[in-house]
C-alpha cells in the first residue's frame, strides 16, 4: 500500500502538486490519470524518494521511501524507459541492481527472461528500441519481487502484442494480491486494465474511486428513447426534472433520469416505445468531462481576424 | 503470469553477505566496471605512460651521452609523466557520476540507493580503490619505461621507487575522489573537466602575474601537493602537509557534493 498524506510540490511559485492525499490499496490495479502537466510524474518521484516534497509525506508499505533498507524487494518502478547507462549490457544493468539490493544473481536472469529479453542480455542498452528499453524498465521493476510495482506509462512504444503481455502482467500482479499503480495517458487501455481510477488535475485530486463509478458519474450517460409520440414525451420527461435533447425525429436522448423512470414516465402518457436503450460513456467520455476544468495548456485558439 | 516470482528475491539473506554499505560498493563496482568507457579510459593512459616514459628515457639517455647532466632517479621522471593519467582519473571519476545524470540512471541508482550518503560513499570507495590501483601500475611501468632507455642515467633506490608508488597511489586516489565531488556538485562533466583543467592549469598560469599571495595559493593546488608526494621534496611543504592538502580537497568537494545530492531534486 502506498499512502500519500497532504503531499505538495512547489517549484518557486509555480504548484505542482497541490495537497494531495490518497491511498493505493493492494490487490487491485490503480489507474493514475491527469492532463499532461498535472502532476503525475513530480507525484511518482516523490514516491519514490527522487523528489523531495515541498509539504506532506508519502510512505510505502508503512516507511517513506529512504528510509526502505533494500527498496527493490519492496517497491519496483518503471519512471522511464531510458533505465541504464548506455554503455551497459541489459544484464550487468540488472545485475548492478540486484548486488545493489543483495538479491540473488538468479534474479537478473528470471527477470529477463519473463520480460523476454533473455536472448538481447548481453546487448548494449544503448542500442535498445523504445520498446525493449520499455521492457528493460519493467524487467527493473520486478526485480525484487515486489509487493508493489509503479508503472509510468508502460505501454509506451510497446507494440501490440507487448500492450497485450504488460495488460495481463499487472492483472496477474495484481490477482497476487500485489499493489499495481499505473499511469497512462490510453483511456482504452486503463479500461481494459485498471479497477480503481485517481484522477488529478493541476495537481489537485479530481477523483478517487472504482472506475465503474467514475464512468457512471458522468453525466453522459443517458437513455435513448425511441417513440413516435416524441413531443408529449418530451414534455412529460422533462416536467419530471430530465433533460431531453432530440436526437432525431422519433428519437430522444435523456439525461438525468434512468431506464425505469423513463419507461415509467412513457407508460404513464400512453406514449408507445419502440427503444428504450441505456448509453453508458466511455472511460474517455468520463476522463474528459472531469478533466475539462483542469486543462494545464488549453487550446489558444486564433484571435478572430476583423475586416 | 505469476512467473515473476519464479526464483526467491531473498536467497540472499540467508548466505549472510555484506552490509547494506558493501552492497552499495558492490553495485557501483558492477557499473563502473561493466562499461566500456573504463578500460578504454584505463588502457589509453597506460599506452600514454608507456610512450611518454620510452620517450623521456631515451632523451635522458641521449642527452647524458652528450656531456648533460640530466640524471634524475627513473620513479621521479616516471611520476612527471604521469599529468595524463591523473587528468584520466580525474575524467573517470566525473563521468562515473555525471553519466548518470546525462543518461537518467542516476533515478535507478537512487531507487535501489535512496540514502544520498551510502550512494555517495559507494562511489568513494570505488574510485578510490581504482585510483590507488592506477596510481600504482603507472607509476610501476612509468619507471620501467624510463629505465628500460634511460639505464644507469636513471638508477634509483628501492625507497625511492616504493615512496613514489606510496605517494602515486594516494595521489591518484584523493585526485579521483575530488573530481567525483565536484562532478556531483555540478552534475554535468563538462563543467567539471573545466574544472579540473582549472585545477592542473592554475599552478602554472598563476606566477606570470606575480602576485605574491596568488602564487603562495597556487602551491597548495592538489596537483602541487601530488608532486610533493610523488617526487618526495620538502618544498614548499613535506609529504605530510601534502597529504593533508590532497585530503582537505578530496573533502570539500565531497562535501560540496553531498550538499547538492542533498538539497537538489534527483
Amino acid at each position: 500500500m502506498i499512502v500519500l498524506a497532504d503531499l505538495t510540490k512547489r517549484y518557486g511559485e509555480k504548484t505542482a502538486v497541490d495537497h494531495l492525499s490518497f491511498q493505493i490499496q493492494p490487490g487491485v490495479v490503480t489507474g493514475f490519470l491527469g492532463p499532461n502537466g498535472a502532476g503525475k510524474s513530480s507525484t511518482m518521484r516523490m514516491i519514490l524518494g527522487l523528489d523531495r516534497p515541498t509539504a506532506g509525506t508519502v510512505e510505502i508499505a508503512g516507511r517513506p521511501y529512504r528510509d526502505i533498507a533494500y527498496p527493490l524487494r519492496t517497491i519496483g518502478a518503471l519512471l522511464d524507459p531510458r533505465t541504464g547507462h548506455p554503455g551497459q549490457s541489459a544484464r550487468s544493468h540488472l545485475l548492478g541492481m540486484a548486488r545493489s539490493n543483495r538479491l540473488p544473481s538468479s534474479r537478473v536472469d528470471h527477470v529477463l527472461g519473463a520480460v523476454g529479453l533473455a536472448e538481447v542480455a548481453r546487448k548494449r542498452i544503448g542500442s535498445f528500441s523504445l520498446g525493449m528499453g520499455q521492457r528493460l524498465g519493467i524487467a527493473s521493476a520486478l526485480l525484487g519481487d515486489p509487493q508493489i510495482v509503479m508503472l509510468d506509462e508502460p505501454v509506451n512504444g510497446l507494440d501490440p502484442d507487448g500492450v497485450v503481455w504488460i495488460r495481463k502482467l499487472m492483472r496477474s500482479l495484481a490477482a497476487e494480491g500485489r499493489t499495481v499503480f499505473v499511469s497512462s495517458h490510453l483511456m482504452s487501455e486503463m479500461q481494459e486494465t485498471a479497477d480503481h481510477l485517481i484522477v488529478i488535475g493541476r495537481g489537485a485530486l479530481i477523483a478517487d474511486a472504482p472506475i465503474d463509478q467514475v464512468i457512471a458519474q458522468s453525466t453522459r450517460n443517458s437513455v435513448k428513447v425511441r417513440s413516435p409520440q416524441t413531443a408529449s414525451l418530451r414534455e412529460a420527461l422533462e416536467r419530471a426534472g430530465m433533460t431531453v435533447t432530440t436526437l432525431e425525429d422519433s428519437e430522444l436522448q435523456v439525461t438525468a433520469g434512468n431506464l425505469d423512470q423513463v419507461g415509467a414516465i412513457a407508460f404513464s402518457i400512453g406514449a408507445q416505445v419502440d427503444e428504450l436503450a441505456f448509453h453508458r460513456p466511455s472511460l474517455e467520455q468520463a476522463y474528459l468531462e472531469l478533466t475539462a476544468d483542469s486543462l494545464e495548456y488549453d487550446a489558444i485558439l486564433p484571435r478572430p481576424t476583423g475586416t | 503470469m505469476s512467473s515473476i516470482s519464479g526464483s526467491p528475491a531473498t536467497g540472499a539473506k540467508t548466505r549472510g553477505g555484506p552490509s547494506r554499505l558493501g552492497s552499495s560498493i558492490a553495485f557501483e563496482w558492477t557499473k563502473l566496471t561493466s562499461v566500456r568507457s573504463t578500460w578504454w579510459n584505463v588502457t589509453i593512459s597506460s599506452v600514454v605512460t608507456i610512450a611518454l616514459g620510452l620517450l623521456l628515457g631515451g632523451s635522458m639517455k641521449a642527452s647524458a651521452d652528450n656531456g648533460y647532466d640530466v640524471a634524475m632517479p627513473a620513479p621521479h621522471v616516471a611520476f612527471q609523466s604521469l599529468i595524463a593519467a591523473q587528468f584520466l582519473v580525474m575524467v573517470m571519476a566525473t563521468l562515473f557520476i555525471a553519466s548518470e545524470y546525462t543518461s537518467g540512471s542516476i533515478k535507478t541508482t537512487l531507487q535501489s540507493v535512496p540514502v544520498r550518503a551510502r550512494m555517495l560513499f559507494g562511489k568513494v570507495a570505488v574510485i578510490a580503490a581504482i585510483g590507488l590501483v592506477i596510481g600504482v601500475v603507472q607509476s610501476t611501468i612509468g619507471t620501467a619505461a624510463i629505465a628500460l632507455l634511460a639505464g644507469d642515467y636513471s638508477s634509483f633506490t628501492a625507497t625511492e621507487l616504493s615512496l613514489t608508488i606510496l605517494g602515486s597511489a594516494v595521489d591518484f586516489a584523493l585526485l579521483g575522489i575530488t573530481a567525483l565531488g565536484l562532478a556531483t556538485a555540478f552534475r554535468s562533466a563538462t563543467g567539471t573537466i573545466i574544472a579540473t583543467v582549472g585545477l592542473f592549469g592554475l599552478p602554472r598560469i598563476v606566477p606570470i602575474f606575480n602576485i605574491e599571495w596568488l602564487t603562495d595559493f597556487s602551491q597548495y593546488f592538489p596537483t602541487e601537493a601530488g608532486t610533493v608526494l610523488g617526487l618526495q621534496t620538502t618544498a614548499p611543504y613535506g609529504w605530510s602537509t601534502a597529504t593533508l592538502v590532497l585530503l582537505a580537497w578530496a573533502a570539500t568537494a565531497l562535501t560540496a557534493g553531498y550538499a547538492v545530492l542533498h538539497i537538489r531534486d534527483a
